[in-house]
């Protein structure tokens, strides 16, 4: 692998890791597979383009990031005010945002931010050759810092019961639905602030830019967990982070072993249940280790047996 | 303090599963009252809890706590002023938190919420010594995963948390009935201890009715979703548990 292609890798990984981050909070501490994500990734992805053709690519970030918070919110009042289903709810909202996000870029399906000013060209003007890779590195730990710093506040620690037990969150004068609420909002503003910074990073947002990523981001997280054996809330944030700069980098190893780009999906999708059945198969690993020490030993005790026949003791 | 009038409430209305719960409740409780309640299975005990803590809301009547109207609060805002203990120890307590991250969200019930660090250390050793009330060594487990106690231990916890901030009215609901002997009896001695502490106003359902006739000082016997019984202090001394069988049907 070229080092272009390594530093290409890492900054991906970077940008994408707030996809994990947001992943942490809706999956890991409220235990939900939400699939918003999908459209929410999109939704910032498409908001930001529009703000960046425009001339205004910080305006592009922000709003972005709230588009995609705002949706995560439609998928929470679905799911509480409603009683839907959690995984519905994300259905039903990624299908509605297919057509705003078309919308969003103006009815078209891909937009180009070629020569445009963006946070990445001001970064490589300000530091050339390394730029992007500090931004997304800022952003990255920005994020996994304020959700570590959110965590540990009274708040933080009210959401994480929310998940672990919403009846006992309803015992001490909270609302777990208002929890459901604000987890979904953050998760899927952080979502959407990945898809913004990844079109101003690549100059080209399209409309199915969103599509598998809730299986990539949870593959990222996962391989960052299994790795670094993160059990830990602020473990698990750095996790996502080392997980998806890792991912990204594995992914451009495989371009560089001249996978043919027509199977680079299959790859990734190996890659994907790999990283994620990978505390199942260290589990069975264990298992079995385990169960061969506890096996008696077949030799010893046929010639403990040999030994009690031919010389008439009795065994004790 | 709380103040039950006429409460119905049935289930399933309008189908052939249709089941009257309460069929009439009325009752009020005086500020330190701890009431032990009795009855069959179906008799409407746990309804009645449920009922009052606004797990869901009643047909008819009207709920009065401290002369406040609350028939129709949402539960969430009821707790705020109720504590409550379920059968099931795992409903009380959070599992993947630890003891003292259970009991900050705990003593947050009613109080002005911080944004900022959750739990402090002054905190902290306050959480020391309410535990180390109860003996089991809880104390120096603060930063251990709830999950990891024992039923008994997880229920003491539950107790705690319930009343780390005296609520006007405590329910307990059979909060005993899961433990093994020992621990049973533990947790009530413990709760015996913390009403007594805190000049609580309490209800407790029970199925053990020597428990019933000990602690406290009023039992009232449920039937058919109605109050079949109301015993003060005197009248339970000149009762005998096993003519209460009767009202077992």
């Amino acid at each position: 692998m070229t080092g272009a292609a390594l530093l290409g890798a890492i900054e991906l990984g970077l940008i994408y890791s707030l996809v994990a981050l947001g992943l942490v909070v809706s999956y890991r501490v409220l235990g939900l597979a939400d699939l918003t994500t999908e459209g929410s990734f999109t939704l910032g992805a498409a908001v930001c383009a529009l703000q960046t053709t425009q001339g205004h690519p910080v305006l592009g970030l922000v709003l972005g990031t709230l588009a995609g918070a705002c949706s995560g919110l439609v998928t929470g009042l679905l799911q509480t005010r409603m009683k839907m289903q959690p995984i519905l709810a994300g259905i039903v909202t990624m299908v509605g945002l297919y057509s705003v996000n078309l919308m969003a870029m103006g009815g078209r399906s891909n937009l180009t931010l070629l020569r445009l000013d963006t946070a990445f060209s001001w970064a490589e003007e300000a530091v050339p050759g390394l730029g992007s890779l500090l931004a997304g590195g800022v952003a990255a730990l920005a994020a996994a810092l304020a959700l570590g710093l959110f965590f540990r506040t009274h708040g933080g620690l009210c959401l994480r019961a929310v998940g672990d037990n919403p009846t006992m969150v309803g015992a001490f004068a909270l609302n777990w639905e208002n929890g459901i609420l604000i987890g979904l909002f953050l998760a899927n503003g952080l979502i959407a602030c990945s898809g913004a910074l990844l079109v101003q990073y690549q100059q080209f947002c399209e409309i199915t830019m969103g599509t598998g990523m809730v299986v990539l981001g949870l593959a990222s997280l996962i391989l960052g967990e299994v790795l670094t054996r993160a059990s830990s809330l602020p473990g698990q944030l750095m996790a996502a982070v080392v997980g998806s700069v890792l991912y990204r980098i594995l992914m451009a190893g495989a371009l560089a072993m001249d996978v043919p780009a027509a199977q680079l999906k299959l790859f990734s999708a190996i890659l994907v249940a790999l990283a994620i059945s990978m505390p199942t198969l260290r589990q069975r690993m264990t298992f079995s280790r385990q169960r061969k020490a506890n096996q008696p030993k077949e030799k010893g005790l046929a010639e403990s047996r040999l030994k009690y026949q031919g010389q008439g003791e009795t065994p004790c | 303090m709380l103040k039950l009038q006429g409460l119905y409430k049935s289930f399933h209305p309008g189908t052939v599963n249709e089941r009257t719960a309460l069929a009439g409740v009325d009752l009020t409780l005086n500020p330190g009252d701890f009431v032990t309640v009795i009855g069959s299975n179906g008799a409407g005990k746990s309804t009645l809890l449920g009922a009052i803590a606004g797990s869901f809301y009643v047909d008819r009547g009207r709920i009065l706590l401290d002369g406040e109207d609350i028939t129709y609060q949402p539960a969430y805002r009821r707790s705020g002023q109720i504590g409550r203990l379920f059968q099931d120890p795992s409903q009380g307590t959070a599992p993947n938190l630890t003891i003292e991250e259970n009991l900050a969200i705990a003593a947050g019930r009613g109080a002005k919420r911080r944004w900022i660090s959750s739990i402090t250390p002054s905190q902290r050793d306050f959480f020391r010594e309410e535990l180390s009330l109860f003996e089991m060594g809880l104390e120096n487990r603060l930063t251990c995963k709830v999950g990891q106690l024992s039923g008994g231990q997880r229920q003491a916890l539950a107790l705690l948390m319930a009343t780390i901030r005296p609520p006007k009215l405590l329910l307990l609901d059979e909060h005993t009935a899961a433990l093994d002997p020992a621990a049973a009896q533990k947790v009530l001695e413990m709760t015996q201890l913390v009403v007594q502490r805190g000049h609580l106003t309490a209800l407790m359902v029970t199925h053990n009715i020597q428990a019933a006739f000990s602690v406290g000082n009023r039992t009232i016997v449920m039937g058919e979703g109605k109050i079949l019984k109301d015993l003060t202090q005197s009248q339970r001394q000149s009762v005998s548990p096993g003519s209460l069988l009767a009202y077992y049907v």
